[in-house]
């Protein structure tokens, strides 16, 4: 079957089977950013935005895109350069893995909550597993990453 | 410094996090045939018929490979130096599986769904055998599960298959039972460890494709290329020259990818094929067919004298290496020596055990690697002994402790698979860790437990641990360090870095000697064709092995630059002055800068090419140590238990990064906290694990993760580069015994068997209080 | 799992006779364990086009459509406020955000999983479920129906109401399913407990909320009453996730904790 969707503000119409998940759309599409990690919508390593809203992309199936919106992190390279500078001055970034996922998710978050708490930031990033940093860093370096765009728009 | 001990970014993070091309299967070749493979759905069994006509009739598919394809070469997938010290007992692909997971078929067809499907369509007829699923009950069983006559040892690690031993050992240091004799008090406990997933974010992947001058050339997410490269020369007969491994970079791997895993596959399909090919592992696969942490039985016996002094230790394991033998005889040994050693002052000491076979999971190297087990069963002993003796367990541990200055006779006595090597501990600021970390956490008001109401209470526990820096005398890693036109440095390393950013580190002190900023320093990781040779990052190595090898280099290079420049400013070279941009002369009162010295070497005057090459061996392996303080919270009625509070205060020499190094540690102690009270391991009696995926095998999140407060005591290691030692394993020993003392010290029960789950924990309550009553 | 066709129903009584025509077609939820099933799915049902995805608020109940996302759910106003927002609190408790953002109400409902942390809070607030062609029924009802049920669920309602409320869910961790859940909820004298993941699909413990509703006043002894008749009354079972044993020791020390909080019985 034939689905249109906008990918990082571009369009795409594309022929996909019935049953064919998002994650693999858009690895078909050449979008290295989004992994596998785990087979059972458990780690969010595959996440993406689909209308803005982060969403697992390996449980998403494709036909339900069609007509909407998909973000990964190629279409939010400034901000995501932004979050990484915070996460390099934190040492919260090892393997990188699920980094990717991880700054979609939190650009998520920022759309819905400019001022978090830092329990806020772990309540919203739950999902996204990470077992190289023990989390604290990466959360000081999305904390400091909040405070820094909050004083940033108040200029 | 200016560079080292600098909180620098890590220099590939920004990439990564925004997705570019990386990791193994980013770099697979789009045409690459898919591998799956058919997998043992028994324990143990022999396959009497295996049909694969139907699967190899099916469109799409290109080949399907059985045992009877493969020459019966014997061999070892562990990943470690060579000769190794686990047995060769593995076959690429053999008649009889060994536990549910284990290589039945490989079949590569040219989409995912028609390699499935395939997959379904070999009819293979087992004659099922009695498995052994309970390690207590393996030594010396009936049942013999490597009854195959071609397999061996490479040197004597007790080595006794007809026995179901993969591995033994035994030392002792005194007379342990005159010592024990002898004591006011013993006391004598039993442990269990769990067979612990290192859960990295991305599974094992792999995939081949000859190249141009038709060589192999293999991309891995692989923690030793070098490895990889023998053993694929080795098992599957293929010279050695005709290889390259490249890992680029890695999505963690904690020791579960030391070892060769798809790689002897995607080799066997493109050779046989041409064609190229790649396997990514499921995360059921990755559960059940890689490896995981050997689970340990500890019988532990302590005595000591009613001032408190520690006279002997009695440490007794049995390991289940699972079903086949890779690291058995390394990780058992590093519960005793690099545990063992802490309590040096010990009349008598006893080490001893067997490794097992069974039909589970094969284990294999962890963070940790045995001394995370070793650890828990010590350090929870201690405070068992403290406990019987009256005694605040820091005031015992600070009389009882090793020391700076001190020595272990463990030290020249235990190596890993090998005799070991003597060292003093020249830097062990141990005493400086146990106060900051009782400051920090607050031990004089908290200890032993406070009651935050009715059915809440908090404990205090703490545990103290040490590592190693690489094995000495076997680690070996090596640097080249090429000036480029334009005045920056290529710096090749075959160190490998797999997330923990072992490149930065290396980058930071190679900059650090040439005074320079790491943005003139290229790192390559890691490359069989174009890096010099490491043996991977494994045991604690590449910061103090490797980062030696990359100061070596570095300091070659430094010469070298200073006599060029002295050529070029027709001067000698003790009249030169190098600041990392420039070199002056300073009686001529003239300079060239780098830049123009690279220029002119390499097109206009007295042209060459400059590069040095620097390569390091351990000749000790200075321990890190590090103490570390739990303060947990329980629900008294439901066993709900949660850390709140973590302090670790850490020796690891000079850290390079600090930032990075707390990454390690905090990694580390997290992974501890999980093995500690979340990744409960469930096996069924028929021998197939439960707890196969991510949602049934929990890893902690960061909701679980409530305070982490980590710091670094003030050291420097003489023989390290820049005085570091290692970090990458010591943040991951102190959480199962410093838990399970806090929840002992919250509560007055000790779990002994890990994880300590709500459930386990509220039936030692009740125990408790039903002996009470 | 294989999908042979996918189509997005242009209206209910579309997708109903769809779903009419072939056991195995199937309303697509949200998607977020299809993959973990095993099934071919003849149609795809997809709902998205026909508004159920939204939260109103009606004379004297609240309406939930079946397609509404859990993460709607825990950010609705009306639904954090009502039994003391005990639906959102279950909803937020649901493995990571980007699950909740594409699992719907419906979805966790007509799933029938003896996980679900959806169903009991649902329970304890005397939720009706209302279908294309079966009307309106309520949560219990369905949950007793045979196991094929081939019927469009359009929304969920709860009748309108001044009441308190108490969840708990204890899991080993926060991306974990429960050991075991449960909601308390009291209005005036009419209770609720239900326990869920027990580990079987939620139930309700009516003698315990009889035999509080007869009661004027509520003592420590009385509490410990209904807690002994309420854990009496349902059943635990054994799983990976925890023994029998246990999770009738969290059902005793979590309906004492609800009592006591929906009642503000202070001991």
């Amino acid at each position: 079957m034939k689905i249109e969707f906008t990918l990082n503000n571009r369009t795409i119409s594309t022929h996909i089977l019935p049953g064919e998940y998002l994650i693999e759309t858009l690895q078909k599409c050449n979008i290295h950013s989004i992994r596998r990690g785990c087979d059972t919508t458990n780690c969010g390593v595959c996440t993406v935005l689909l209308d803005d809203k982060p969403v697992p992309s390996c449980s998403v199936l494709s036909a339900q895109v069609d007509h909407h919106s998909i973000t990964t992190v190629e279409g939010i390279a400034h901000e995501t350069e932004k979050l990484s500078a915070h996460f390099g001055k934190e040492g919260a970034d090892q393997c990188g893995y699920c980094n990717p996922a991880l700054a979609l998710a939190v650009f998520a978050l920022r759309k819905e909550n400019s001022h978090p708490t830092s329990t806020e930031i772990d309540e919203y990033l739950v999902g996204n597993l990470c077992r190289c940093s023990g989390f604290k860093n990466q959360n000081k370096a999305i904390a400091a990453y909040f405070e820094e765009e909050a004083y940033q728009e108040e200029q | 410094m200016k560079v080292v001990n600098q909180e620098i970014p890590s220099i590939d993070g920004k990439s990564l996090m925004m997705g570019r091309q990386a990791y193994s299967n980013d770099f697979a070749d789009t045409d690459s045939l898919i591998i799956k493979v058919l997998r043992s759905p028994h324990p143990f069994a022999k396959i009497e018929v295996i049909d694969i006509s139907a699967a190899q009739e099916l469109p799409g598919v290109v080949i399907v490979l059985t045992y009877v394809d493969f020459k019966r070469i014997p061999f070892t997938r562990a990943g470690q130096g060579y000769p190794e010290p686990s047995p060769h007992d593995k076959f690429v692909l053999d008649e009889y599986v060994r536990y549910i997971g284990d290589e039945v078929a490989i079949v590569a067809a040219v989409d995912e769904e028609t390699a499935i499907r395939a997959v379904k369509l070999i009819k293979v007829e087992y004659k099922v055998l009695e498995p052994i699923l309970d390690f207590e009950t393996a030594y010396n069983n009936q049942q013999i599960l490597h009854p195959e006559p071609e397999i061996h040892e490479m040197f004597p690690i007790g080595f006794d298959p007809k026995k179901n031993i993969a591995a033994q050992y035994h030392m002792e240091i005194g007379d342990v039972e005159a010592t024990l004799n002898k004591c006011d008090v013993v006391v004598n406990e039993t442990f269990y460890t769990q067979a612990q997933a290192h859960a990295m974010m991305e599974p094992h992947t792999c995939n081949a494709r000859f190249d141009h001058l038709n060589r192999l050339v293999i991309y891995s997410s692989t923690q030793t290329p070098f490895h990889i490269r023998r053993i694929i020369s080795q098992a599957l007969e293929i010279p050695i020259a005709r290889i390259r491994v490249i890992k680029p970079r890695v999505g963690g791997g904690f020791g579960g990818k030391q070892a060769v895993h798809g790689e002897l596959i995607v080799a066997s399909v493109t050779m046989r094929t041409g064609k190229p090919s790649k396997l990514v592992y499921t995360r059921k696969e990755v559960f059940e067919s890689t490896y995981t942490r050997h689970p340990m039985r500890f019988d532990m016996r302590l005595g000591a004298m009613k001032d408190g002094t520690l006279k002997a230790i009695d440490c007794q394991v049995l390991s289940d290496t699972g079903a086949y033998g890779e690291h058995a005889l390394t990780v058992f040994m590093v519960a005793g020596s690099k545990v063992l050693p802490l309590y040096n002052k010990v009349d008598s000491v006893r080490f001893g055990g067997k490794v097992v076979y069974t039909n589970h999971t094969p284990a294999g190297a962890f963070r940790g690697y045995g001394a995370i087990q070793g650890n828990f069963a010590l350090e929870s002993v201690i405070d068992v002994l403290c406990h019987k003796l009256q005694m605040d367990p820091i005031i015992f541990r600070q009389k009882n402790m090793i020391k700076e200055g001190e020595s272990s006779a463990i030290f020249a006595i235990m190596g890993e698979g090998t005799e070991g090597t003597p060292m003093t501990m020249d830097t062990c600021k141990l005493e400086y860790c146990v106060q900051r970390g009782m400051d920090l956490i607050g031990w004089k008001t908290k200890y032993p437990r406070q009651v935050v109401s009715k059915d809440v209470v908090r404990g205090v526990g703490m545990a103290i641990a040490m590592q190693g820096s690489g094995i000495p005398l076997i680690d070996m890693g090596s640097a080249i360090i090429k000036l480029n036109d334009g005045g920056f440095y290529n710096l090749l390393v075959g160190a490998t870095d797999i997330g923990q950013k072992s490149d930065t580190v290396l980058a930071q002190i190679c900059a650090e000697e040439l005074e320079t900023t790491i943005d003139k320093i290229i790192v390559t990781s890691s490359d069989t064709d174009l890096t010099p040779f490491d043996t991977g990052a494994y045991a604690s190595s590449t910061t103090y092995i490797s980062g030696n090898a990359v100061l070596n280099a570095a300091k070659a290079m430094k010469s070298r630059l200073i006599e060029e420049a002295a050529i070029m400013l027709q001067t000698t070279i003790d009249k030169i002055v190098f600041n990392g941009n420039s070199f002056f002369d300073s009686q001529k009162k003239q300079k060239i800068s780098l830049e123009d010295l690279s220029n002119r070497l390499y097109y206009n005057q007295n042209q060459k090419q400059v590069a040095t090459t620097g390569s390091y061996v351990g000749h000790k392996s200075p321990p890190p140590f590090m103490a570390g303080f739990a303060e947990v919270e329980i629900d008294i009625k439901t066993g709900e238990t949660s850390v709140i509070n973590y302090v670790s205060v850490v020796d690891c020499g000079t850290t390079i990064n600090p930032k990075l190094a707390q990454g390690q540690v905090e990694g580390g102690i997290v992974q501890g906290i999980g093995m500690a009270l979340y990744e409960n391991v469930i096996v069924t009696k028929n021998g197939k694990l439960v707890t196969n995926s991510l949602m049934s095998y929990k890893i902690p999140t960061r909701l679980e993760i409530k305070n982490l407060v980590t710091e670094f005591a003030e050291s420097y290691e003489e023989t390290g580069p820049f005085g570091a030692k290692s970090v990458a394993e010591i943040g991951i020993d102190t959480p199962p015994a410093a838990i399970m003392n806090a929840i002992y010290n919250a509560i007055g029960v000790r779990i002994n068997s890990l994880p300590a789950t709500p459930e386990k924990i509220w039936h030692a309550i009740n125990e408790r209080q039903n002996n009470q009553e | 799992m294989r999908i042979e066709r996918y189509m997005k129903a242009s209206s209910i009584a579309d997708a109903f006779a769809i779903l009419q025509e072939r056991p195995d077609n199937k309303i697509i939820a949200g998607g977020a364990w299809l993959k973990l099933t095993d099934p071919v799915i003849n149609t795809a049902i997809d709902l998205s086009l026909l508004g159920l995805n939204s939260i109103s608020e009606q004379d004297n109940e609240i309406e939930i459509g079946a397609m509404t996302t859990l993460y709607t759910l825990e950010k609705s106003a009306i639904i954090q406020k009502m039994y003391d927002g005990i639906l959102a609190q279950a909803a937020m408790k649901i493995m990571g955000i980007t699950i909740r953002n594409i699992a719907t109400i419906g979805g966790c409902i007509m799933g029938k999983f003896g996980f679900s942390d959806i169903i009991t809070p649902l329970m304890a607030m005397d939720a009706i479920l209302v279908f294309h062609q079966h009307q309106r029924m309520t949560l219990e009802a369905f949950l007793d129906s045979k196991a094929n049920f081939q019927d469009v669920l359009i929304k969920i309602v709860i009748p309108k109401t001044e009441a308190r409320g108490y969840f708990h869910k204890i899991a080993l961790t926060s991306l974990d399913f429960a050991v075991l859940n449960i909601a308390v909820s009291r209005k005036n004298s009419e209770y609720r407990i239900v326990f869920g993941s027990r580990p079987g699909v939620a139930s309700r413990a009516f003698a315990a909320e009889q035999y509080l509703k007869e009661l004027k006043n509520v003592s420590e002894d009385i509490i410990n009453k209904a807690v002994d008749m309420a854990a009496s009354e349902c059943r635990f079972g054994t799983n990976q996730r925890g023994s029998a044993e246990y999770r009738l020791n969290l059902a005793k020390v979590y309906a004492k904790r609800g009592i006591e909080a929906v009642t503000d019985y202070e001991n």
